[in-house]
């Protein structure tokens, strides 16, 4: 029972999460209860007395990379991002999605998810560098150095239009 | 004095070491572009907080929440290792007057009122009478015998909880009802009805019912409930 209570407790967090890898409500939600699902099913596999957050972040961010990669759906996971295929590709609402994207929506979007991920998991959800890198499963130097791209890209991006 | 990017960023996400964070704080002084540049970095750190944390304000949808909800309501004990563990003071509170006598009572008394509405003999609702025993008919009993937890939809009249073998070598599933929820246990091809209350569209129904269902069947297994594949096989097999 304390093991659903400490996962609706971080229901709030798992959301937004699963909002800055998917940038896009129902998306993030579908997420959500896949992850739910999984671990619920899985439950047997946390050991207690280590973090629940990490291992339910990265049960989601699994599963993501899952369905990214199972319905082939475009998704900057190379870092040669060529934005003017982006534009030109033949996905028409997601067009209209971006259009309507905020600014730093639109700046997260053109990261490749390997460093959105690094970003969003240190930046926003406050992880330690530590912790994100064994979260990911790749070394602390790896971790930092798409850390620094994704903030060079992101300064890039937001600079011009703030 | 230069320092590298790992290290600014370092700075910024709180992961420098003391000395290094104080050498980087005494050239900020005197190096305004460095200044500039960390500032920038601490403006970012802010501006995506402040993007995504009202995310985590929202209220959760309800289908999540239910998902959770809904799995604390069924899983009884989830791990076996773990009900195994609690045996003992299981043991020890049956002795006395524990929770299975209570909902054991609980649901004779309920099986008044459920039995008066159905009125028995008729053998078009669920419940019917053999040999002084109450057994599942109609379309409770065409939920028992062929329905598998697994693959249930939204629509059925009664779903199935768990399924699992009792201490007296049957076995038994617990089901959920609009006007019926209780435990049966397969025995000379019927489904006989070991514990029965009233279900969520009756007056007498209870919130804590399904965990009351879930106590009983707790208290009566040998076993841990059997997962989906278990399940098929068991159908397959007659429920023995």
């Amino acid at each position: 029972m304390a093991f659903e209570q400490d996962l609706l407790e971080l229901l709030p967090r798992l959301r937004r999460f699963a909002r800055s890898l998917t940038r896009n409500i129902d998306d993030a939600d579908d997420l959500c209860q896949m992850a739910l699902e999984r671990a619920l099913l899985k439950r047997d596999q946390w050991q207690a007395g280590t973090r629940l957050d990490s291992w339910m972040y990265r049960i989601t961010r699994n599963i993501w990379i899952d369905t990214v990669r199972a319905a082939g759906r475009r998704e900057n996971v190379a870092n040669d991002d060529d934005a003017m295929q982006n534009v030109a590709g033949d996905d028409h609402q997601r067009m209209e999605e971006r259009m309507q994207l905020s600014d730093v929506d639109r700046a997260m979007d053109q990261l490749p998810l390997e460093q959105r991920e690094a970003i969003v998991l240190v930046l926003v959800e406050g992880f330690a560098y530590k912790e994100a890198a064994a979260l990911l499963d790749i070394p602390i130097g790896t971790l930092t150095s798409r850390l620094v791209r994704g903030r060079e890209a992101l300064q890039r991006e937001l600079g011009e239009a703030a | 004095m230069t320092f590298d990017e790992e290290t600014i960023i370092a700075y910024v996400d709180g992961e420098c070491d003391a000395v290094t964070a104080r050498r980087i704080e005494k050239a900020m002084a005197s190096d305004s572009i460095l200044a500039d540049r960390i500032a920038r970095e601490q403006a970012l750190r802010s501006r995506l907080a402040a993007h995504y944390d009202p995310v985590a304000q929202e209220p959760v949808p309800d289908r999540l929440s239910a998902l959770l909800t809904a799995s604390m309501e069924s899983n009884v004990d989830s791990s076996f290792a773990d009900r195994k563990a609690d045996e003992e003071q299981k043991k020890a509170t049956r002795r006395g007057f524990g929770i299975a006598q209570w909902g054991a009572m609980a649901a004779t008394l309920a099986l008044g009122i459920v039995v008066g509405q159905f009125g028995l003999g008729q053998n078009e609702g669920p419940i019917a009478q053999q040999d002084g025993r109450l057994i599942a008919s109609g379309a409770l009993e065409t939920v028992l015998e062929k329905q598998l937890a697994s693959v249930q939809s939204d629509d059925s009249r009664y779903r199935i909880g768990l399924t699992f073998r009792s201490q007296s070598d049957q076995i038994c599933r617990s089901f959920d009802g609009e006007s019926l929820a209780g435990i049966a246990c397969k025995a000379n091809d019927q489904w006989r009805l070991e514990t029965m209350i009233p279900g969520k569209a009756t007056s007498d129904y209870r919130q804590a019912a399904s965990s009351e269902i879930n106590a009983l069947a707790a208290a009566m297994m040998a076993d841990a409930p059997v997962d989906a594949a278990g399940e098929r096989e068991l159908m397959e097999n007659g429920w023995k």
